[in-house]
């Protein structure tokens, strides 16, 4: 049974990372996913991918007015909205004694006004569609501190209140609309992609983020690597591949085609390294045969 | 009256009224040389006065140039500066009521913790001590959402993170610098004026002081002795930490409803 039959999820930075990990999950549970993002050929990308059930909206979510075309243009396509994920930041590295009032305000624009505006917007529109539930990602630097990212660690404190200030207004008005914040360590996402390279001592950027969860690893931006919701994405992959298998015969070229669509997809925050350009071509091999498969079987 | 503090000078912004005025005068009565940075003087206040807008990198510069080039030191930070922004919730707070906010809670405790640590550096080993202590008020509503104004709720949660930032921040570099929020509750303050205002002054006192579970408002010497606490060296093994002051708010639940009419 799917849980998101009939309902709208507008999500914000969903063009890739989490954002784009948790549209694929909206899609197979029966729901509309609308990607907000300002990254336009990602967007546009994953939407392709994902099929009618999914819109792309250009969004700058730091502005108001921005938002309002994405609520309007959600309701305006789908009926309504009933989910809302801010996804969309920004981590910045700085320390109180490195960071400009200008860092400052632009780290604390995107990931704490843009989450309220993103808020504020989404309610009006809930309001209208029967309820709904609001979640933020904030981080693990809103729960506690951390010496290297101080812009990050202030705005991700204030997503962290301003959810809990957002979920009591709705409770005390009787709108059914929850809200809540999520608090991840460090994810395998193009957001932390910088961090990646920074050799810490004698411990490489990886190392370094995985050896500060007790699990030793990153985290992933959804189950998407799993083998159960592998089969989910295919299907997803599979259809894209019936519109491009149209335009080309040349298997090579469809691997390559998937690839890119992989990669915008962006499961891998990469510029795509060996291993994984490997993986990716493997899988896109896999995901051939198993439609000219799927394709035999129908025509007999 | 002691001399706890002699030869120490401490900075507390907004020290013209309300917390802040009754932390410069708990200082300056250990016998710390305080400068109150102010938009406005308080007539007969304690410290010196320096007019300050906590919102401005220029004024900062002008006020961390004030105190080293007068006072040849710097130990004490207190970033007490703060408005409440109205009542607005997530329904009618503006972009620019957010930001006028943020403009002060938020960006001003961060630019006050830089400079404050700038200050501090150039406090020169030769001193009496060269270490430092920055106090940054937050608020209940930087602990739980309920408790405030949605703009300021965010702003307060900011402070309480980079709060830990800074801290952490300064022991990684081996700087004698530590950094506490303290997070006071529903206080006796001019922040309260348009309450008083609208209800009286001891209606509104306590019908606030009925929301918090000790049934009263806190008196700004209440906070200002735990400021007074962070700023000296009894405190010295506290850093990133965050000092709840709310009368019981934050502590749980009682079968009294905290929601219900007085």
């Amino acid at each position: 049974m799917p849980r998101l039959e009939n309902k709208v999820v507008l999500l914000s930075g969903g063009a890739s990372g989490i954002g784009a990990a948790t549209a694929h999950l909206v899609v197979r549970e029966g729901g509309k996913a609308v990607l907000a993002d300002r990254d336009e050929t990602r967007g546009q990308a994953l939407a392709a991918a994902l099929g009618p059930a999914s819109l792309f909206v250009p969004l700058d979510v730091t502005k108001e007015a921005a938002w309002q075309k994405a609520v309007a243009t959600t309701v305006d396509t789908f009926g309504g909205l009933h989910g809302l994920l801010n996804a969309a930041g920004v981590g910045v590295r700085n320390s109180i004694e490195d960071c400009t009032l200008e860092e400052y305000r632009r780290v604390n624009d995107v990931n704490a006004l843009g989450t309220f505006l993103g808020c504020k917007t989404a309610i009006a529109a809930m309001k209208q569609s029967g309820g709904g539930s609001i979640v933020n990602i904030s981080s693990v630097l809103g729960l506690r501190g951390a010496s290297y990212a101080m812009a990050y660690c202030a705005s991700k404190g204030a997503v962290r209140l301003l959810t809990k200030n957002v979920a009591l207004h709705c409770a005390q008005m009787k709108y059914d609309i929850r809200c809540n914040s999520v608090h991840p360590g460090y994810i395998d996402t193009p957001m932390i992609a910088p961090r990646l390279a920074d050799a810490v001592g004698n411990m490489s950027g990886r190392q370094w983020l995985e050896e500060l969860h007790p699990l030793g690893r990153l985290g992933r931006a959804s189950l998407v690597w799993s083998n159960r919701s592998v089969i989910a994405t295919d299907k997803v992959y599979a259809r894209y591949l019936k519109e491009i298998g149209d335009l080309t015969e040349d298997r090579d070229e469809l691997a390559g085609q998937i690839k890119t669509v992989l990669n915008n997809a962006a499961f891998h925050h990469r510029p795509v390294d060996e291993r994984a350009e490997d993986g990716l071509g493997d899988r896109a091999k896999r995901l051939i045969d198993r439609v000219e498969d799927r394709a035999e079987r129908g025509r007999d | 009256m002691s001399d706890e503090l002699s030869d120490r000078v401490a900075i507390v912004t907004g020290g013209g009224s309300g917390i802040g005025a009754t932390s410069a005068a708990l200082l300056e009565a250990e016998g710390a040389r305080v400068i109150v940075a102010d938009l406005h003087a308080a007539n007969d206040g304690p410290g010196r006065y320096v007019s300050h807008d906590v919102t401005s990198e220029e004024s900062w510069r002008l006020l961390l140039a004030d105190v080293l080039g007068k006072e040849g030191r710097l130990d004490i930070m207190v970033n007490n500066a703060g408005i409440s922004g109205g009542l607005g919730s997530i329904e009618n707070t503006t972009v620019e009521s957010w930001q006028a906010v943020h403009a002060v809670n938020s960006e001003g405790v961060f630019l006050g913790c830089k400079y404050a640590i700038q200050g501090m550096k150039q406090t020169g080993p030769d001193k009496p001590a060269s270490k430092g202590s920055i106090v940054n008020i937050s608020s209940v509503a930087g602990l739980i959402g309920g408790a405030g104004p949605l703009a300021y709720t965010a702003s307060k949660g900011a402070v309480r993170l980079l709060t830990k930032s800074v801290a952490l921040y300064c022991a990684e570099n081996e700087y004698d610098i530590r950094c506490n929020s303290v997070h006071p509750g529903g206080v006796d303050t001019p922040i309260f004026n348009p309450l008083w205002q609208a209800m009286g002054h001891e209606q509104g006192k306590a019908f606030l002081g009925s929301r918090h579970p000790i049934g009263r408002m806190a008196e700004p010497s209440d906070i200002g002795d735990i400021v007074l606490w962070l700023a000296s060296d009894h405190s010295s093994f506290v850093t990133g930490a965050e000092i709840a002051a709310d009368g019981g708010i934050t502590a749980g639940l009682m079968r009294r409803s905290l929601l219900a009419p007085p």
